[in-house]
């Protein structure tokens, strides 16, 4: 296949999640029209906000790391047909260990946040594990599950960063949060920018995962128990592993995802707060949908949707709600749930279907 | 534990079940059609914002009776955005779990949108009447308040069981969940069976929204349901499907509710306990999982030939 050839069919494949967005936004700009805003001025200041300052710009990359390796922690699984709706609680896992090894396990130089991080990103895995065992082996619904165990994860956290640290450092915690972390524990930071070096782990991760799905047995067999758990089985494929395996990958990228996002101290301080981490999770599952579950497609709409987040700031200076950012990408989730739309409209406009 | 403290803690538990069993009755209704609602977390909150809205906004004409007011308004929300479900699922044969997470997400933005907008605040509406309780129970003065939708909770699973088992329209939705294609094989219209059924399932749905947010509290709370929506789902599932099994499990929920509002306050282990309802959840789903079996036709669109 040559190269012009190639990229048709890339594009022919991105054409649905453009067709998504595009849906998205429209929907989401007669919202705005109804709320009394004009969305051409919302979608200018998002982008100003975005591109325009140098805070900005590191808002962008720090948002991206989260953005990205959340919508991996969803789409891994996904492939194997499990839904992890459960990052949100994987992320802050990761977060409480890579802050309590912080608060509580002198490391020397560099060694402290490599082992946070691997740590974090074990927890988030473990956490992910155990609603998949339930469901691969008691039939529980894992999208209950996952959600349900994303409220426990907040608490547990809570309680052992400002209950049990408070009895450790008494007086320490004040306003739910945590003591600061040793300054040696902050991840190594991009030249000339506060943002840390997570973006770049996340694009190299991302890159990685679809090595991993594309070229190897095991993503190979992956991807067949989630095309058909059945057909699988006569391959010699056990489809029970995979879906723990996917999963248990997915609570990797994750919780991985929380570790580096307390370790960075971008534009948080060197500390656990409660509710630090706002709705990347769930925005991670907006990603890779509209990122058609491809990694390197994840990549590309984690740039947009870091657009949005890292210009909310701005556009609330002049008095438009951030939320308008989440009903936007509520939005675009739902149309991204209809591939049959684009093809019924496809038909109607006398394109050939394939 | 003394018997007041467990008298006190089936009570408030009680308290604490209105909402997800109320929910749960509807997602029942909607999920034997074989359409999975997982925006009912989504359905609940919208509703419970238009529910405080709407009594606010009818206070000074209906004065007392403005919640009931709230009440159909809540209703009607989930009514619409079920249908809007419903019409996705059908006729656009969307993926529903992906549709469920988004209608989620939208409506957590909509409702503080709609705070932000109507209210100029963050956090919640301002206050107004609240459904009065039908009695009091002696001794108990405030905490032993029974609203007229506690006793409509014990009420609901009956007439849905009513519904689904001894008309002929509850016939047809059970087909239509089990086996589309049979049933349109004998002349139902599958997607007609499927829009009702999960519409009346909005009506339920909406109420449980509404109870939170004219009965349990005055007022609209920002993310007033906290999961509660999701927690109705599980009641369904580990209820295996069945009226009034659901409504056990919605209890069984509440009452670990009910036992972090009575003993949550024990100093240094809040956030541990509030833990329990959601425990409760996935434990009721894993022990109960494997033995249950769904609707066949749960959550796939019927494609007529």
């Amino acid at each position: 296949m040559d190269l012009g050839a190639f990229a048709m069919d890339q594009f022919r494949k991105a054409l649905p999640s453009v067709f998504a967005l595009v849906l998205g936004i429209a929907a989401g700009s007669v919202l705005m029209v109804i709320s009394g805003f004009n969305p051409l001025l919302v979608f200018q200041l998002m982008i100003v906000g975005a591109f325009g300052s140098s805070q900005g710009r590191t808002y962008m990359l720090i948002y991206m790391s989260p953005l990205i390796l959340n919508a991996l922690a969803f789409l891994v699984p996904g492939k194997a047909g499990m839904w992890n709706v459960g990052a949100q609680g994987q992320v802050y896992l990761g977060g409480m260990t890579a802050a309590l090894i912080a608060l509580l396990v002198p490391l020397p130089g560099v060694v402290g946040p490599v082992v946070c991080l691997l740590a974090g990103a074990l927890v988030g895995s473990v956490w992910a594990f155990i609603p998949a065992l339930m469901r691969v082996y008691r039939n529980a619904s894992e999208i209950v599950t996952t959600i349900m165990l994303n409220y426990v994860a907040a608490s547990l956290a809570s309680y052992l960063l400002f209950d049990y640290i408070g009895v450790i450092f008494p007086g320490a915690t004040v306003n739910n949060q945590s003591p600061a972390f040793p300054s040696a524990f902050r991840l190594l930071r991009l030249p000339g920018s506060t943002a840390s070096v997570m973006v770049i782990v996340a694009v190299i991760t991302a890159f990685a995962v679809l090595y991993f799905l594309q070229r190897t047995t095991y993503g190979y067999e992956i991807r067949a128990v989630g095309l058909s758990p059945l057909s699988s089985k006569t391959k010699g494929i056990n489809p029970k592993r995979m879906m723990l395996l996917a999963m248990a990958l997915g609570g990797l990228l994750a919780g991985l995802a929380g570790a580096g996002d307390v370790l960075a101290a971008g534009h948080y301080t060197d500390q656990f707060a409660e509710g630090w981490f706002g709705g990347e999770g769930f925005a991670g599952i907006a990603v890779a949908l509209v990122g058609a579950s491809n990694p390197v497609g994840a990549v590309f709409s984690a740039v947009l949707f870091a657009i949005m987040v890292a210009g909310a700031p701005y556009m609330q200076s002049f008095g438009m709600p951030k939320e308008m950012i989440w009903t936007l990408q509520g939005l675009i989730i739902l149309f991204t749930a209809m591939p049959y739309l684009y093809t019924l409209v496809q038909n109607k406009l006398g394109g050939k279907s394939k | 534990m003394n018997v007041g403290d467990i008298a006190l803690v089936l009570v408030v538990g009680l308290q604490q079940s209105i909402a997800v069993a109320l929910a749960s009755q509807g997602e029942l209704i909607t999920e034997k059609s074989g359409i999975l609602n997982i925006g009912i977390e989504g359905v609940m909150l919208m509703s419970a914002f238009v529910a405080a809205f709407v009594n606010w906004r009818v206070e000074g004409s209906f004065g007392a009776w403005s919640p009931y007011v709230g009440i159909l308004g809540g209703m009607l929300t989930g009514m619409v955005m079920n249908f809007l479900l419903a019409f996705m699922s059908t006729k656009l044969r969307v993926n529903q779990v992906i549709a469920g997470i988004g209608m989620n997400i939208f409506s957590g933005g909509a409702t503080v949108l709609a705070l932000i907008l109507i209210f100029h605040v963050f956090d919640q509406t301002p206050p107004a009447f609240r459904v009065a309780p039908v009695f009091t129970i002696p001794g108990m003065p405030v905490v032993g308040n029974v609203s007229p939708l506690e006793i409509f909770m014990f009420i609901l699973p009956v007439i849905t069981y009513w519904f689904l088992y001894r008309t002929k329209l509850g016939l047809h939705i059970r087909a239509t969940g089990e086996n589309p294609k049979a049933a349109d094989t004998a002349g139902l219209n599958v997607t007609k069976i499927r829009i009702v059924a999960t519409v009346l399932g909005g009506a339920m749905i909406g109420m449980a929204g509404a109870y939170l947010s004219v009965d349990y509290s005055p007022n609209f709370v920002r993310g007033v349901t906290r999961g509660l929506g999701f927690i109705a789902m599980a009641a369904v599932i580990s209820g295996g499907w069945k009226p009034q099994w659901a409504l056990g499990m919605s209890i069984l929920f509440g009452i670990s509710q009910g036992l972090y509002i009575q003993f949550g306050g024990v100093a240094g282990y809040t956030y541990l306990l509030s833990v329990l309802p959601y425990l409760v959840t996935v434990a009721a789903l894993t022990i109960a999982g494997a033995r249950l079996r769904s609707p066949a036709a749960l959550a796939s669109p019927y494609i007529k030939e």
